[in-house]
């Protein structure tokens, strides 16, 4: 009880900018600029990036202006030439008194000019980089687009390269990353809805979604979660999907998500909705359906019988990479019956004089594959050939030759190892799965891999991502449903959008037969 | 409540885990793989004496083990061995088992009811008679190019079957078919020891003929060859005929062989009608006939089509007057064709078959002369 009304007073709050002016008791602005200034430094006291420039007019010192802003925040050069230069530069008329609207509308440069008393909003601006004139004489301030900071450049997502087919990758910059999906999609139709996040960070993120393609159900369902929850503070956006998400104890995914412009703008173009939020490049898409684990960017962009053969391979490599440990251990512990003679012989020589059992080898050789793997991952990229010299002698070749760990098991591992690595997306699923239906079939062998992988489809079967069920390709029941799934059709065939997805299933796909 | 509700279904949860049966774990270098057993009558007051050919795995190379065990049953005999070797004994890769002259003659039913009734045992595993002293004979033998003496008769078989088709292919549950069903006898194929050179190799040999589940007599591999045509068992195979001298010199490879048996029943008389058609290929020519051309053909198909019938003639009227064993299944044929009257005549069918009427017909059609339409000739003039 006592959590729950915490809970209830933190939603209650704003911010926290909010509160610790209510305690100073200076929520308004007042017609003094000394004292304006003194209330904004109030406010971001110890703060030495925060700049505060009085400037005159030379043939009319009065008004004072006031320019404030955070230095790193701002483009210098706009500031100086497209504010300061103006307010010092114009020619007053004498017969006219100089006003804030005369100098919002005829002496500033800046493409986005504000009006406002509410220090709020002022202090929003000051922190994202716009710039603060405040006039002596108004209790109003201007706020001006002056927002300048460096961003990465766009450049291809390591995580996600494609052989062919574009290349852009998102930055960290939300606004770039917005004007990335809409160079693909040119259409009032995108809508962009901002939304801020983070109690102390107040991010901002960008639900982004195409008006006539999206299932309204899922858009109010997205609106009313990410309402549902503060934050303190956002960096990536995987703070937001564990907030979001369907299922938040499973390790399958219920959530989407891309580095890559030219996936959303596919993704949008299905009926799902996009997610961005500043500073991370990876946009989150929904609602997020299992096949989406085994459909790579670069399928669309192939041939389709290449892509489709890939497709398969991914979808057999996600069942060897889940099963194959599992089964080894259960033919040879269990049903030595079903394997054909010879590899059985093969089987029984290689593990002679091998001191552990096979199921506690294969755990011991698979925490060290996912050692290795965790530290190729985590290393500075110089140290990579001891690594690889260090995992290939001594885990593979040394081990075995020992007669510490059989050679089969290594064969087995390996293959696990590789087929897990070609469907990157599903690792957390891959390595959950695998070492239940080890642990499962070292106890009770193929039973017990049976009841592992019952237990999996029941488990996969009943998630939903913003109430589409996630597996709902799995029983497609018409062909036109299933040209996306296991193999991927050519664009000309696929006249139909994902089940579910979207409000208008039907795809403008046409081919004028001649 | 709720928590009650929980507690009952993890509790259930691990009951379908846990209390369920097949609780075989082992590790596979503790098994030793049986790959076929010989099956003797056992001596001092023991019923049976088996000797189990098993994978040894403790040097570079795995090769043949031998362990020898009695028992009053078969059972014990193999539970018999456990406590001369310290791993089990592992029968669902065994190949083959071979079975004593002499325990056949008493009934081989005995022994299929265990094979049959364990769990490990493959039902697939070969079946055959052992020609020489005892089963042990047999499996004693080195093997030739095999590593097992067992996985080598069993891999002759099979091979045997598609090329020389001189020999049945029964297993276990084929076997238990043929005794199990009315109408049909059991037939085994027979092994036996035999020179080749200076050492003594295992060479299948033919068939053994059963009446009931009781060994009677034997067919030869020549016979056996017959023998399939009636059952419809070819797959290929060789034919050995006359040329127009009179001389056997010509080969034929049988490509394909259909036979279709019918019972023919007028006026209470029986007769079974026999019908093969076959395909086949001029394989070798070694008269000095040069002449391959279409008269030749003519009656090189006719030749076949002599010998096929006069073989299956001669040892149809062979097994119905030596061992009077429906080996080719003409009482299931018939009663598939007409139930009612096999209802009728099965309580006599001993009477009748030795008696039975039959009619062979073959069609025989060559195919080609294999690579070649011309005899290698020579016409150097020396």
């Amino acid at each position: 009880m006592v959590n729950g009304n915490r809970k209830g007073e933190i939603l209650k709050q704003k911010s926290f900018n909010t509160v610790d002016r209510q305690q100073n008791n200076k929520t308004v602005l007042s017609k003094t600029i000394e004292e304006n200034i003194k209330i904004i430094k109030s406010i971001f006291e110890n703060d030495q990036t925060l700049i505060v420039r009085k400037v005159q007019n030379p043939e009319e010192p009065y008004p004072e202006f006031c320019v404030i802003y955070v230095d790193g925040m701002v483009n210098n050069i706009i500031v100086n030439e497209d504010v300061i230069k103006p307010l010092i530069k114009y020619k007053p008329d004498r017969m006219e008194k100089t006003t804030i609207d005369l100098i919002a509308n005829q002496v500033t440069f800046s493409n986005s000019v504000d009006k406002t008393s509410d220090i709020d909003t002022i202090i929003q601006g000051i922190v994202y980089g716009d710039t603060i004139l405040l006039i002596d004489g108004y209790a109003e301030a201007l706020i001006l687009n002056t927002k300048g900071w460096v961003t990465r450049s766009i450049s291809e997502p390591d995580g996600e390269k494609v052989l062919k087919g574009p290349r852009e990758g998102f930055n960290e910059s939300i606004l770039m990353n917005l004007s990335l999906v809409r160079r693909k999609i040119r259409t009032p139709d995108l809508k962009m809805e901002f939304k801020t996040f983070g109690t102390r960070t107040n991010t901002k993120a960008c639900i982004c979604y195409l008006d006539s393609l999206v299932d309204k159900k899922v858009l109010n369902e997205l609106k009313k979660r990410l309402d549902s929850f503060t934050i303190d503070g956002t960096l990536d956006s995987n703070y937001l999907c564990e907030f979001i998400k369907d299922s938040p104890c499973s390790p399958i995914k219920t959530i989407g998500s891309t580095e890559r412009p030219d996936v959303v703008a596919g993704k949008l173009l299905e009926g799902r909705i996009a997610l961005f939020l500043d500073g991370s490049p990876v946009v989150l898409t929904l609602p997020f359906l299992f096949i989406e684990y085994f459909q790579s960017d670069e399928d669309y962009y192939l041939n389709y019988f290449f892509t489709s053969i890939g497709r398969i391979l991914r979808i057999v490599a996600f069942f060897i990479t889940t099963s194959l440990p599992a089964i080894y251990v259960s033919l040879v512990t269990f049903h030595q019956e079903m394997l054909p003679t010879p590899l059985l012989v093969s089987i029984s020589a290689a593990r002679k004089g091998v001191p552990f059992p096979t199921s506690l080898e294969m755990i011991l050789m698979l925490v060290a594959f996912e050692m290795l793997r965790e530290s190729g991952a985590r290393m500075p990229g110089m140290m990579g050939q001891t690594l690889s010299i260090v995992g290939a002698l001594v885990i593979g070749q040394a081990a075995v030759e020992a007669k510490i760990f059989s050679a089969p098991i290594i064969i087995i591992v390996a293959f696990t190892g590789i087929t897990g690595l070609m469907i990157p997306r599903s690792k957390s699923i891959d390595i959950i799965l695998r070492f239940v239906l080890i642990f499962l079939s070292s106890l009770l062998g193929l039973y017990g891999y049976m009841f592992g992988i019952l237990a999996f489809l029941i488990h996969v079967l009943q998630i939903e991502s913003f109430g589409v069920a996630i597996m709902n390709s799995a029983y497609a029941d018409t062909l036109q449903d299933s040209k996306d799934i296991f193999i991927r059709a050519p664009w000309w065939m696929m006249k139909k959008r994902p089940k579910y997805l979207s409000q208008n299933e039907v795809r403008e796909n046409v081919r004028s037969k001649k | 409540m709720k928590s009650f509700k929980r507690f009952f279904i993890i509790l259930l949860t691990f009951n379908m885990i846990f209390l369920t049966g097949c609780w075989n774990y082992r590790e596979v270098e503790k098994i030793s793989m049986v790959a076929g057993v010989a099956i003797d009558k056992g001596q001092n007051g023991n019923n049976y004496h088996l000797t189990f050919e098993f994978l040894d795995l403790s040097g570079d190379q795995p090769k043949s083990k031998l362990l020898e065990a009695d028992g009053e049953t078969l059972f014990e005999a193999v539970r018999n061995s456990i406590s001369r070797t310290e791993n089990k004994l592992f029968f669902s890769h065994s190949k083959v088992i071979i079975v004593s002259q002499e325990i056949a003659e008493e009934g081989i039913s005995k022994i299929l009811d265990f094979w049959l009734r364990d769990a490990e045992m493959r039902l697939t595993t070969n079946l055959v008679i052992s020609k020489a002293e005892s089963a042990a004979d047999i499996i004693k033998q080195k093997p030739v190019t095999n590593q097992l003496v067992c996985t080598g008769i069993a891999e002759t078989i099979t091979n045997k079957r598609e090329h020389l088709e001189t020999n049945p292919d029964v297993k276990l549950y084929q076997a238990y078919n043929m005794i199990s069903n009315e109408g049909i006898s059991l037939i085994l194929p027979s092994v036996k020891v035999s020179k080749s050179g200076e050492e003594s190799i295992v060479e299948l040999d033919g068939t053994s003929v059963f009446k009931k589940d009781k060994l009677s007599g034997f067919l030869s591999p020549e016979e056996t060859k017959y023998f399939l045509y009636i059952r419809d068992e070819i797959q290929g195979g060789l034919l050995i005929i006359n040329d127009r001298s009179k001389e056997k010199n010509t080969s034929i490879e049988v490509l394909s062989s259909k036979t279709k048996v019918k019972p023919e029943i007028s006026n209470d008389n029986l007769t079974m009608d026999i019908k093969v058609t076959t395909k086949i290929v001029w394989a070798e020519n070694q008269s000095d006939d040069s002449d391959m051309g279409e008269v030749r053909i003519k009656q090189i198909e006719n030749e076949t089509k002599m010998n096929i019938e006069n073989n299956i003639t001669k040892l149809i009227k062979k097994v119905q007057k030596e061992y009077n064993s429906d080996i080719f299944g003409f009482g299931s044929t018939i009663s598939k064709y007409n139930p009612h009257y096999w209802e009728n005549v099965k309580e006599d069918w001993n009477n009748i078959f030795p008696n039975l009427n039959f009619k062979v017909t073959s069609d025989v059609q060559l195919v080609n002369t294999a690579c070649t339409k011309t005899k290698a000739e020579v016409k150097d003039i020396g």
